[in-house]
Order: structure tokens, then C-alpha cells, then sequence
């Protein structure tokens, strides 16, 4: 097919072109949809700490910027990996017996063996795990700024099992905690 | 009648415009589009042609009926105006539906929101359809799936927020291209296509710049560079569709998108000493395709401007001393991958050579043949710069290696020799470029790019008074270098005199 025929092609079927294009559409739409309820249907949910900002997104927009314990380790101490390394990052999570919260381990180049683990993103320093955004109704992020100073914030995350994890909620816990010690695993 | 308020193509208008029968079986169905200013001209004129006894009624009925009355032409002004507006209220109510579902009202469960988003896609491309298809109105029908194109977009966005996805945000980009491109390649005005150039400007730029990696289908990919590869694909068929069409509106669109890509390319690749030889190669090769086309094809003038902008973009910093002797010195590759952008350039310059080639022993068209000398000087030029840039590129690479064995390059006899080559070299490929386009404003008897060649001199001048004669040559040195610009000037005016009355008179 030469391409004056493929143009006089789409010309001809042009309604059919079109329907598949905003069947396309939909489709993605819906994947989207779908593949991430799949994902998470059977997920395991994790309580992590976390302490966000308030900033605001031009598309979606206000979120809240969460940040972890174990996405500043390599800040702190490289975390074990080399300074110059970018590429997958896997951190291994233990649910605590006696509390709420999710305990997580050692930053990793390969998933670990067994359990959940949070599957991230290393790049020039810089780690992203996906669960680092919490979309909120504008003007209700100001109640997570204040769990912030106050060191009580827990995100509420589904892990399934290929690592790549969602935020679902965020809670506050009552009372004061003690402050993060960011650097620490 | 349509929907654009114009009757169709072919229908008896007045006794005025009636064509005869025996008459319009050999003339075009289509009426030729005329501004009510040329059509009073062309009124006047058939007048005179009439009271002169150079034409009848007959004639002057049927010459006027090939053209738009005056009120059809008003009619597709104000139809055109229309669907501007309803363009921009699509746009502005599509940003209304973002804000509103973005607010991420709370009280509106999540599969309330989502089969919202989905529903309204589904729903504003159906109404497209059913205008389209279903009443006809082929343009209401574009304003709806432009507006459910919008939305396609937006409920990416929003599904993400939805589910708090925090991915390669550039990958949204590329998603709502692939859902545009099919609208593009189907409808008959380009309002889809400048939805289409806008997400893909943002996705290249936001892919390149901003993304640092290079993810495909969601998972990081060690080697190559993000370098937003399929836009060639986004690109060639909207371009073959232009061509196809007759619509050069695209191709003004899509061109800058390309040179955009083309131009960070470079930087994807950590390539940013070598920016400026790419850029210089790239507008080469765009008068290179400028010229490909047909004489005086409107299609040619997107590249020619671009390429030339781009190539007196580059030759302007590269004319200096300075510039050549104190480059930017950016990332550094050892071994053969420092050798990777030379010989890219290389193949483009020798891919351009061929071309100009193989061209070159073509006529333009049976008239022509005899034109073989004019095909040469319009192709070997950019051909020539184009593979002189991949020389520059070795030259350069070559001198940053003496140097740092000698100790430091910036002042060693190789970037000294290299220094001197290439501020040569510019300055002659300025001039050559300059006048270049005032023989382009002489052959197609044009005077835009005749004025852009003179003025191009101009600023080639202006310069060289700045760095060199201001510097080195004094008050004298630089009226000898005017003196000598304006005899140069002067010399073309009297050939271009010559050639006209050569050509024009019998």
C-alpha cells in the first residue's frame, strides 16, 4: 500500500476511523481505570508515616506532597546505593505485630524473596515510589498541614505484589507524635 | 444549503453568475474563493474588457461564475469566524470541566467521577458523530470532537487523581496524541491539529527536559536517553495529510514541533557542545527539502523561513572569533561515543549530498531542461552546508582532544587553528547564504526573500563592523568594508536590472 492509497483508505473509512478513534479513547480511559482497580483489588495495605507540603497541580488540582522515612535515606547516608545510580529501587515492608504502622527496610537493587515490598525510582539522588502525591478538595489540605507539624500523619497505601503502590488515604492520628527522623531506616 | 451557511459547490446562484451549460461541462464544480476587494477589481476590469469589445456577456457571465459572489465570501468569512469562537468556547468550557472535576469534590463518590469522565468522552464523540454522519454538518461535528478530544485529555489527568497515580506524567502526553492523531487524519480543518502540535510540544519538551530517564510502558529503560522517539510517526502522517489536502496551515504547524525535537535532541543525548552543529545541519537540510519542492510551491516556504532562521541563527554566533576560540564546553564522553554526534551529522550531510545528487540530474519539469545550473546552485548549497556542519562537528571534537593533551585547550594552537577555520568558514557560508536567497528573489521573481537577503547582508555587516573593524581596522577599515558592501549591493542591483529587462522585454 503506497501512501496516497493509505491516505485515500482513511478517507473512504472515515466513519469508521473515527468511531474506532473514540473507541480508543474510551478505551484508554477505561484501561486505565480498570488495570489500576485490578491491581489493587487483592492488595495488601500498609500504614506508613509520612509528612507532606500543600502545593497545587495546573491539571488536577490540590495535592499534597507526602515524603518517607525511606525515600530520604539516600539524602542522608546513600542508602547504601552508589551516588551516581538511577534505576529501579525496591524497599522491602513489614507489618508491625503490635501497632498500625508498617515497618521498611534496607533500600534494595532487586525485590526481595519474599514479602511486600514498595517498588520506586532512583534518578540523580532522588527517589519516587509513586505514593509521593495525595490528591485533596481544594482548600482541606490546610487539616494535613497541621497533622504535619504535629508529626501525626499516616498514609494509608495499597501494595500489590508487583511493588508499584497507590496511596488510598491519608489519616490522622489523634494526640502529638515525636518528630521524623528523616536520614534513618 | 450546509451548516457553514454556504450553498453547495455547483448550484445556480443568480441570472448573473449562471453558468451555460455547454460552458461549465469543461469548467471546475468548485467556486474559487475571492476577497470582495478582488472581486470589485475583477468587476472593473471585465467592464473595461467589455466596453473595449474584448470580451461579451456570454464570456464575462462565465469568467464570473467560476468565482464566489460577494455574499458567499462574506458568508464563509463570518462561517469561519464562527467556528473560531466555537473553538475557543470548546476550549474554555473544557477548562471548566477540569477545574470542576479537579476541585475533587468529595462528596461525589469516585465511580460516580469516573463514569463522568468516561460517559462525557463517549457522549461528546457520539454527538460528533451524529452531526457529522447523522445531519451533515461536517463542521459542528469537528467543534465536537475537538471538545471530546479536550476531554480526552483532561480525564487522563483526573483518572490519575482519582487513583492518586503518581507515573511518568510525559506518558499522559502521549496517550492523548495517540487518541487525537485519528481525529486529525479524518476531518477536514486543522483546529484538530493544533490541538494535536500543542500536547505533542508539551510531551516532547516535558519527555526531554523533565523526565531524566527514559520509561517505556511504565517501566525504566537504562539505555537510550529519553528523546520522545515516535514523534516522527505523529508527525509524518498529519504532513502527508497536509500534502494530500493542500493545506500548508499544517505544515506551518508541524514544522516548529519538529525543529523543536530535533533541536533538543542533542541535549537528551548530552550532547549540548554539539547543539549548535545540529541546528546548523538541521536548517541546511530543511532549504535542502525547501528546494526539493516544485518553483514557487507555497509548500516550500515553511521550510525555506525555518531553515533559514535556523541557519543564521547558528552562522551568526559562529561568525565571531570569540565564540569559536571560547566554546561552551559541555558534557564530556571519552572513546568512541564522543565520535557519535560527528558521525550523525556525517551521514545527514552525505545522505543530503546524494540527494542533491540525484536531484541534480532531474529536470524540474519538461521547461527546464536547460535549467541544470540553476538546480545545482538551488540544491548544492544546503547539500554542501549541511555536510560542511558534520566537518565542523569532527574539527571541534578533534581540537577538545589536542588540547587537552597539549594542557589547556582553550588557548592551544589547535582551538587557535580551529578558531580561525571556522569564524572563515561562516563568514563566507553568511554571505553565500545571503545572497543565496536574493538569487532565490531573482529566479521566482519574488520580493520577500530578495529583501531578506539584502537584509541579511545588512546584519552581516553590522556585525563585522562590531568584532573586526571597530576592533582591529579603525574608521577606515570599516568605511572600506561599507564601502566595499555597498559596491557589492550596488553590483546586484545592476545585474537584477539587466536580467529583467533580458527576460521582459522582446
Amino acid at each position: 500500500m503506497n501512501l496516497d492509497s493509505l491516505g485515500r483508505w482513511i478517507r473512504n473509512r472515515q466513519k469508521i476511523v473515527v468511531i474506532a478513534a473514540a473507541l480508543f479513547q474510551v478505551g484508554v480511559l477505561s484501561a486505565m481505570t480498570g488495570i489500576t482497580t485490578i491491581r489493587h483489588w487483592n492488595a495488601e495495605v500498609h500504614y506508613l508515616r509520612t509528612a507532606p507540603v500543600d502545593p497545587r497541580d495546573l491539571f488536577r488540582g490540590h495535592y499534597v506532597i507526602l515524603s518517607y522515612p525511606f525515600s530520604q535515606a539516600w539524602r542522608a547516608d546513600g542508602g547504601g546505593l552508589p551516588s551516581d545510580y538511577s534505576g529501579p529501587i525496591f524497599v522491602p515492608l513489614t507489618k508491625a505485630k503490635d501497632g498500625k504502622l508498617s515497618e521498611a527496610g534496607k533500600l534494595l537493587l532487586h525485590p526481595p524473596a519474599e514479602g511486600p515490598y514498595l517498588q520506586g525510582t532512583a534518578q540523580h539522588g532522588n527517589m519516587r515510589f509513586g505514593i509521593e502525591q495525595y490528591f485533596v478538595q481544594e482548600g482541606k489540605g490546610l487539616q494535613f498541614e497541621d497533622a504535619a507539624r504535629r508529626r501525626n500523619l499516616i498514609a494509608k497505601v495499597s501494595v500489590p505484589r508487583d511493588g508499584h503502590a497507590m496511596v488510598v488515604d491519608l489519616e490522622i492520628e489523634p494526640g502529638d507524635n515525636l518528630p521524623i527522623e528523616f536520614g534513618r531506616n | 444549503m450546509n451548516d457553514q451557511g454556504i450553498r453547495t459547490p455547483g448550484t445556480v446562484l443568480s441570472a448573473e453568475s449562471a453558468i451555460p451549460a455547454d460552458l461549465a461541462s469543461g469548467l471546475p464544480t468548485e467556486k474559487i474563493p475571492l476577497s470582495p476587494q478582488d472581486r470589485s477589481w475583477l468587476l472593473r476590469q471585465i467592464d473595461r474588457w467589455r466596453e473595449l469589445g474584448l470580451m461579451g456577456d456570454t464570456q464575462a457571465r462565465s469568467i464570473l461564475g467560476l468565482y464566489e459572489e460577494r455574499w458567499e465570501a462574506q458568508a464563509r468569512t463570518q462561517s469561519t469566524a464562527i467556528f473560531v469562537l466555537m473553538a475557543i468556547a470548546a476550549l474554555l468550557v473544557s477548562l471548566a470541566v477540569i477545574l470542576v472535576v479537579g476541585f475533587n469534590w468529595e462528596a461525589m463518590p469516585k465511580p460516580m467521577k469516573l463514569a463522568t469522565l468516561i460517559g462525557s468522552v463517549a457522549g461528546m464523540h457520539g454527538l460528533g458523530l451524529w452531526l457529522r454522519f447523522g445531519k451533515g454538518w461536517n463542521r459542528s461535528s469537528e467543534i465536537a470532537f475537538f471538545f471530546g478530544c479536550l476531554l480526552y485529555g483532561a480525564s487522563i489527568w483526573l483518572i490519575a487523581q482519582i487513583f492518586n497515580l503518581d507515573s511518568h506524567y510525559p506518558d499522559g502526553f502521549w496517550w492523548w496524541a495517540w487518541g487525537i492523531l485519528p481525529f486529525a487524519l479524518c476531518l477536514d480543518t486543522v483546529l484538530i491539529h493544533v490541538l494535536l502540535v500543542s500536547v505533542l510540544s508539551i510531551w516532547v519538551g516535558t519527555e526531554i527536559l523533565d523526565s531524566g530517564l527514559f520509561f517505556l510502558f511504565g517501566r525504566v529503560v537504562a539505555f537510550p536517553p529519553p528523546g520522545a522517539y515516535t514523534l516522527p510517526i505523529f508527525v509524518f502522517l498529519p504532513l502527508l495529510w497536509a500534502y494530500r489536502r493542500n493545506e500548508v496551515a499544517a505544515v506551518w504547524l508541524y514544522l516548529p514541533l519538529v525543529v523543536f525535537w530535533a533541536a533538543l535532541l542533542p541535549i537528551a543525548w548530552h550532547f549540548t557542545d554539539q547543539v549548535v552543529f545540529f541546528l546548523g545541519a538541521l536548517g541546511s537540510l530543511l532549504l535542502l527539502v525547501a528546494e526539493l519542492h516544485p518553483e514557487n510551491s507555497r509548500f516550500s516556504i515553511p521550510y525555506r523561513l525555518f531553515g533559514l532562521l535556523m541557519l543564521f541563527g547558528v552562522l551568526t554566533p559562529l561568525s565571531f572569533w570569540e565564540f569559536n576560540q571560547h566554546p561552551f564546553f559541555g558534557d564530556k564522553r571519552d572513546g568512541i561515543a564522543a565520535l557519535a554526534p560527528a558521525v550523525v551529522l556525517s551521514f545527514i550531510g552525505l545522505a543530503a549530498v546524494a540527494v542533491a545528487f540525484l536531484r541534480g540530474r532531474q529536470p524540474s519539469s519538461e521547461l527546464e531542461v536547460s535549467s541544470s545550473q540553476s538546480t545545482m546552485i538551488r540544491l548544492w548549497l544546503p547539500a554542501g552546508l549541511t555536510l560542511a556542519f558534520a566537518a565542523i562537528s569532527y574539527l571541534n571534537l578533534w581540537t577538545e582532544g589536542l588540547g587537552f593533551r597539549i594542557g589547556d585547550h582553550r588557548d592551544s594552537p589547535a582551538r587557535f587553528t580551529y578558531a580561525l577555520f571556522v569564524t572563515l568558514l561562516a563568514n563566507v557560508f553568511f554571505i553565500a547564504a545571503a545572497f543565496w536567497i536574493m538569487w532565490l528573489g531573482l529566479r521566482e521573481e519574488r520580493g520577500f526573500p530578495f529583501a531578506a537577503g539584502v537584509a541579511a547582508f545588512l546584519f552581516w555587516t553590522v556585525l563585522r563592523y562590531i568584532d573586526l573593524f571597530a576592533e582591529f581596522g579603525g574608521m577606515l577599515g570599516a568605511a572600506l568594508m561599507f564601502f566595499l558592501c555597498g559596491a557589492v549591493l550596488f553590483g546586484v542591483a545592476i545585474y537584477w536590472h539587466q536580467r529583467k529587462r533580458s527576460r521582459h522585454e522582446p
